[in-house]
C-alpha cells in the first residue's frame, strides 16, 4: 500500500518543477527537426511515481533528457521556471532550490554535472550497465562516485541486491544451500546475466545512491509481469520510504502498469502533420494499491 | 578517490575485456618488437666491432714519443702524464737491449751464447696478458724473464728455469762484461724463430741495464763504473787575453764571428783578472788587454756549456796572438769562519800556444798558500792533495761536494798536473782572503759536482757523470677502455707528443655506432609513426564500441576530463602489456638468434645474429609503447570526454 502522506502536493515537498518548455531537435544529417512543448506546467513531489506515456516518436525520451539534466534545452528563452529541490547540505533534511535554468544559463557544467551525479538516478531501456564490472562493481559505482564509505556502500549493496531479488547463486540447483556455493550473481560478470537480471541490476545502481530524482525507461520490457511488478515495486517503495523521498519518472507504454504504480501520469502526444510533440495531458491520480502476489 | 576508482575501471577494462584490448596489445607490440630488435642489432653491431679492439690490447695502447721537443721521456714526466691524462691504466717506456743467453751444451751452438733482445715489460702489461704471462715484481735480486715461445723452445728453457745472460759494455778501449741469472717466469706465443731470440724484463732492470752501458756504476746489479769512464769539464766563460794594439787585438769580425757562437766578448778591467788574481806581473795590466767571453742573452746562465775548443776560437779569430783559456768563476769558501777563495786556472807552458804569457808570471810567485796562519803552505800539485785538505775541513760546501770530495786520495792526472803552474815559496794575497789555485778543470768538476752533474767514483777516484735518471725516447700508454684512447691521445698530442694508436679505427666505430643510431632512429620513427596511425585507427574503434559505457559513466556524473582520464589510464596499461609483451619477444628472440640449437642441424642455414639489449633499450620501448599507445588515444579521448552524455547513450545504445 501506498502512504498517502508521502506523497502530499505541498509547496514544501516540491521536488521537480518545470512550468514551460520548448525544445527542437535538429537531425543535421536527415536535415530534419523535432520539437518538443510543454506547455503545461509540471510540478513532481516527494514521493511521486510518474509514468510517461505516449505512443513512440512523441519526445518522451527527449523530455527525459531535458528533465534528467543529460541535454541543454535548445533555446533557455523558450524554457519557463525550471526547479529542482536538492536536500540541503550538509544534515540533509531540508531541501534547498537549484535553479536549473540558471545553471544552464551560466553554462555550469560542473554543477549539472554534480546535481546528476548526486540527485539523479538512470535506468535505461537497455540498462548500459558497465561490462567490465561484477554485478556488485556495477551497484557500488554511482556510491562510489559519491564518496560513500566502503562499509555502508557492501551494506547498501547487499540491501538491494536482496530486494531485487538478486541474491541467488549463479549454479543453485533446487535444494542448494546458499552458503554452499561461492559463485552468486553479486559477483558475476554482465554478460552472464539474464535480461530480467540485467534490468534488475540497472534498477538497483540507479536507486543505489538515494538519488532526488530517478528515471528508468520501459525498466520492465525483459521482465516478466510479476518480476516487473516487484521490481518496480521495490523501486517505489526505496524512493518512497527513506527520510527524504524522491520521485521516480518511468517511460513505458505499458497503460496497466503505469496505471497500477503512477500516483502520476503524463501524457504526451505527437501533433498531426508536424513535427512536434506536446505534453497534453498531466493527471494527478490516487494509485491502486498493489494486488497481492501481482 | 575519483582518479582512483577510474584507474580501477580502465585497469579491470583492459584485463576483464582482454579479447577486445589483446588487439590492440599485439598492434602496439608488433609496432615496439621491430625497433626493439633494431636496437638490439645495432649493439651487437657495435660490441663485435668493439670486441675486436677490447680483447686486442693494441685497442687500448697508444705509443707515444717526443717528436716536436725531442726531450727525452724521464719517470717524473711519465708520472706527470699517468696524472693529467684520465683513465690511463699504464704507461710502460719502450726499452730494448741485446744481450746474450747461454746456451747449453748440448744445443751445439759453438759460441755458446746467442743473442737475445730484450724488451722492457711491468706487472699488467697487456701485450703479455693476453698470453696469460706476468712479469711480477723486479724486488732486489730477482730478475724475472719471460721469452717468446720459439725462444724457449730453441733454448729449451721452461718456466723456472735459470737463464745466465751476458751484458757488454765498452768505453774507449776497456771493454767488459758480466753474466746475470734470471728465472724464467714465462713464455708468450709471439714472434717466430726467424724472428731471433726474444724476452721481456722489468722495466726496473731494463734501466739497470741502461746505467750499465753508459758505463755507470750499477749497484742494484753490484757493478762498479768503468775505469776509464770520467766526466768532461765544461765551461760556460773563457777569458781571452790578447797584446793590446790594433792587429793583435778583437775585430769587429772577429765579435760577429763570436756572436754567431751566442758569446759575446766583454772586456774585463777588474784588478783580478788583469792580475790572474795576482800571479802576473804589473805589466801584465798594461800590456794586456782582457775579454770575458760568455753566452749573451737568455743562454747567459751557468748551464750553458761552450763546446768550441779554446784553440779552435782562438785560430778563427783575426787578433793575432789571442790566449783562451777556459774560464770558471772563483769558488768561495770558508774555512773555521773565514774566507777562502779557490781559483782555477790552467795556463800553457812556454812551449805551448800562447805560452807567451808565461813572460808575464811573477818569477817567484809562491801561488798556492792556502792558509797564512799556518807554517805549512798549501802544496798543490795535483788536485787530489787539495781536495784532501779541503774534505778534512769543515767547509761550506754543499753536502753532496763534501761526500764526493772526502775520498779523493789519489792526484789527478798527470795531464791536469803538467799543465798546472808550480808552486813558489811566497804566498800572494787578496787582501784579506787568501785565495788557492788549483787547475781549472778540478774548478770546473767541483762547480759540476755542487749541481750534481758529476760525482767522484769511490773505485776510480775520478769524477764521473752523476747518474742521470734513465730517460726513454718512446713510452706505450694503456688506457682503461678503449673509449679513453681518442681523448687520451688527443691530450697527448696537445703535449706536442707524437702519437701511433688504433684511435681512427676506434672512431670508425664510433661513426658507424652514431650511424647506426640514425638508421635505427628513422627507421623506428617511421614505423613509430605508423604505429601511431595505427594504434589511433584502432582505439578510435575501440572508444567507438565504448560510447556506451561512456554515455552511462556520463550519465551517472563522471566529467568530460574524467572520461578522458579513463581512457588515457586505460591506454598507459595497454602501452606497459605491450611493453611487457614485445620485452619478453625480444628477450626470446635475443637468445634464440644468437644460439645454435642442437639437433636442428636443417637450421644450419640460419645466421646467428648477435643481439645485445639493455636495460636502456627496454626503457625506450617502453616509454615508446607508452607514447604510441596515448599517442593514438588523444585524439579519440578527446572526442569522447566531449561527447554529449545524451548522445552518447543514445549512440550507444543503437551501436
Amino acid at each position: 500500500m501506498i502512504n498517502p502522506d508521502v506523497t502530499r502536493t505541498t509547496p514544501e515537498n516540491v521536488i521537480l518543477r518545470l512550468d514551460s518548455l520548448k525544445h527542437t531537435l535538429v537531425d543535421r544529417d536527415k536535415k530534419q527537426c523535432f520539437t518538443v512543448n510543454v506547455a503545461k506546467p509540471l510540478e513532481f513531489y516527494a514521493g511521486d511515481f510518474i509514468g510517461l506515456l505516449g505512443p513512440s516518436g512523441c519526445g518522451k525520451t527527449t523530455l527525459l533528457s531535458i528533465l534528467g539534466l543529460l541535454r541543454k534545452p535548445a533555446d533557455l528563452d523558450c524554457v519557463g521556471r525550471f526547479e529542482l529541490y536538492v536536500p540541503s547540505e550538509p544534515k540533509g533534511d531540508a531541501r534547498e532550490l537549484v535553479d536549473i535554468r540558471d545553471a544552464w544559463a551560466r553554462n555550469d557544467v560542473r554543477r549539472i554535472e554534480s546535481l546528476r551525479r548526486t540527485q539523479m538516478g538512470f535506468a535505461l531501456q537497455s540498462g548500459e550497465l558497465v561490462k567490465s564490472l561484477t554485478v556488485n562493481e556495477n551497484i557500488q559505482v554511482p556510491l562510489r562516485l559519491n564518496g560513500w564509505r566502503s562499509d555502508d556502500m557492501r551494506e547498501r549493496v547487499q540491501d538491494l541486491l536482496g530486494q531485487f531479488s538478486l541474491t541467488r547463486h549463479r549454479d543453485q540447483k533446487p535444494g542448494a544451500s546458499e552458503t554452499t556455493l561461492s559463485n552468486t550473481l553479486a559477483q558475476s560478470r554482465i554478460n552472464r546475466l539474464s535480461g530480467g537480471e540485467y534490468q534488475r541490476v540497472s534498477l538497483a545502481r540507479a536507486v543505489s545512491h538515494k538519488p532526488s530524482v530517478v528515471f528508468v525507461d520501459e525498466p520492465t520490457s525483459a521482465l516478466n509481469r510479476e518480476l516487473a511488478h516487484n521490481a518496480l515495486e521495490v523501486l517505489r517503495s526505496l524512493q518512497r520510504e527513506r527520510t527524504m523521498p524522491g520521485i521516480t519518472f518511468m517511460i513505458t507504454h505499458d497503460e496497466e502498469l503505469a496505471t497500477r504504480f503512477c500516483n502520476l501520469i503524463v501524457r504526451m502526444a505527437p501533433r498531426r502533420g508536424e513535427p512536434e510533440g506536446d505534453v497534453v495531458d498531466v493527471v494527478r491520480t490516487e494509485c491502486q494499491p498493489m494486488a497481492e502476489n501481482g | 578517490m575519483t582518479n582512483r576508482i577510474y584507474i580501477e575501471l580502465a585497469i579491470k577494462d583492459v584485463f576483464r575485456l582482454w579479447s577486445a584490448s589483446q588487439l590492440q596489445v599485439i598492434i602496439i607490440a608488433g609496432i615496439c618488437l621491430p625497433i626493439l630488435l633494431l636496437l638490439g642489432l645495432k649493439n651487437g653491431h657495435v660490441a663485435d666491432l668493439r670486441e675486436d679492439l677490447v680483447t686486442s690490447p693494441v685497442g687500448r695502447q697508444i705509443i707515444f714519443w717526443s717528436a716536436k721537443q725531442g726531450e727525452f721521456l724521464t719517470k717524473e714526466v711519465l708520472r706527470d702524464i699517468q696524472r693529467s691524462i684520465p683513465n690511463v691504466s699504464l704507461i710502460i717506456p719502450e726499452s730494448q737491449k741485446l744481450v746474450f743467453i747461454e746456451r747449453s751444451e748440448d744445443q751445439g751452438s759453438s759460441e755458446g751464447s746467442s743473442p737475445l733482445t730484450l724488451y722492457s715489460t711491468l706487472p699488467g702489461d697487456p701485450i703479455l696478458e693476453q698470453f696469460g704471462a706476468e712479469i711480477g715484481s723486479a724486488a732486489p735480486g730477482a730478475r724475472p724473464l719471460i721469452l717468446s715461445e720459439p725462444t724457449a723452445r730453441a733454448l729449451h728453457k721452461n718456466i723456472g728455469d735459470t737463464a745466465t745472460l751476458t751484458i757488454k759494455r765498452r768505453f774507449g778501449a776497456e771493454d767488459q762484461e758480466h753474466t746475470l741469472d734470471f728465472k724464467v717466469v714465462g713464455t708468450v706465443a709471439s714472434g717466430g724463430e726467424s724472428d731471433g731470440f726474444v724476452g721481456f724484463t722489468h722495466l726496473d732492470i731494463m734501466t739497470y741495464l741502461e746505467q750499465y752501458g753508459s758505463g755507470e756504476a750499477v749497484p742494484e746489479l753490484s757493478i762498479p763504473a768503468m775505469k776509464s769512464l770520467r766526466a768532461v769539464d765544461q765551461y760556460s766563460q773563457m777569458l781571452l787575453v790578447c797584446f793590446r794594439g790594433q792587429a793583435t787585438d778583437l775585430t769587429a769580425k772577429d765579435h760577429a764571428f763570436l756572436a754567431e757562437r751566442g758569446l759575446v766578448a766583454e772586456v774585463s778591467t777588474a784588478a783580478e783578472i788583469t792580475s790572474l788574481f795576482g800571479i802576473l806581473k804589473p805589466e801584465a795590466a798594461k800590456e794586456l788587454k782582457f775579454y770575458m767571453l760568455r753566452f749573451s742573452g737568455e743562454q747567459d746562465n751557468p748551464q750553458s756549456v761552450i763546446r768550441d775548443s779554446p784553440e779552435l776560437l782562438s785560430r778563427n779569430t783575426e787578433a793575432q796572438d789571442d790566449l783562451l783559456l777556459r774560464w770558471c768563476d772563483p769558488l768561495t769558501v770558508q774555512v773555521n769562519g773565514r774566507d777562502h777563495q779557490i781559483v782555477g786556472l790552467t795556463l800553457p807552458n812556454k812551449r805551448q800556444t800562447g805560452g807567451w804569457i808565461q813572460n808575464f808570471v811573477k818569477p817567484r810567485a809562491p801561488w798556492f798558500t792556502y792558509e797564512e796562519s799556518t807554517a805549512t803552505p798549501l802544496s798543490v800539485r795535483g788536485a787530489a792533495a787539495m781536495l784532501e785538505v779541503l774534505g778534512n775541513k769543515e767547509l761550506a760546501f754543499t753536502p753532496n761536494l763534501k761526500a764526493s770530495l772526502q775520498p779523493l786520495e789519489q792526484p789527478m792526472d798527470d795531464a791536469e798536473q803538467t799543465t798546472t803552474p808550480l808552486p813558489d815559496d811566497d804566498a800572494i794575497s787578496m787582501g784579506d782572503i787568501s785565495t788557492a789555485y788549483v787547475p781549472v778543470s778540478l774548478l770546473a768538476f767541483i762547480t759540476q759536482a755542487s749541481r750534481n752533474q758529476v760525482t767522484l767514483d769511490s773505485e776510480s777516484k775520478k769524477f764521473v757523470p752523476s747518474s742521470s735518471p734513465v730517460a726513454f725516447t718512446k713510452a706505450r700508454l694503456y688506457t682503461a677502455t678503449i673509449d679513453d684512447v681518442p681523448l687520451a691521445a688527443d691530450l697527448l698530442a696537445k703535449r706536442k707528443y707524437a702519437v701511433l694508436s688504433e684511435v681512427s679505427r676506434i672512431a670508425e666505430i664510433h661513426e658507424q655506432d652514431t650511424s647506426l643510431k640514425m638508421l635505427v632512429a628513422v627507421v623506428a620513427l617511421g614505423v613509430f609513426l605508423f604505429g601511431v596511425i595505427t594504434v589511433f585507427s584502432v582505439l578510435v574503434d575501440s572508444t567507438d564500441r565504448k560510447k556506451g559505457m561512456i554515455g552511462i559513466l556520463r550519465v551517472m556524473g563522471i566529467s568530460g576530463s574524467g572520461v578522458f582520464f579513463f581512457l588515457l589510464a586505460r591506454a598507459i596499461i595497454i602501452g606497459v602489456m605491450s611493453a611487457a609483451v614485445c620485452c619478453g619477444i625480444g628477450v626470446l628472440l635475443a637468445a634464440v638468434l644468437g644460439k645454435t640449437i642442437a639437433g636442428a642441424e636443417y637450421l644450419a642455414w640460419l645466421p646467428k645474429v648477435h643481439v645485445v639489449l639493455g636495460f636502456n633499450e627496454y626503457l625506450l620501448v617502453t616509454l615508446g609503447a607508452i607514447l604510441c599507445a596515448v599517442l593514438g588515444v588523444l585524439m579519440p579521448a578527446l572526442k569522447a570526454s566531449r561527447l554529449d552524455p545524451f548522445d552518447a547513450i543514445v549512440e550507444g545504445q543503437f551501436h
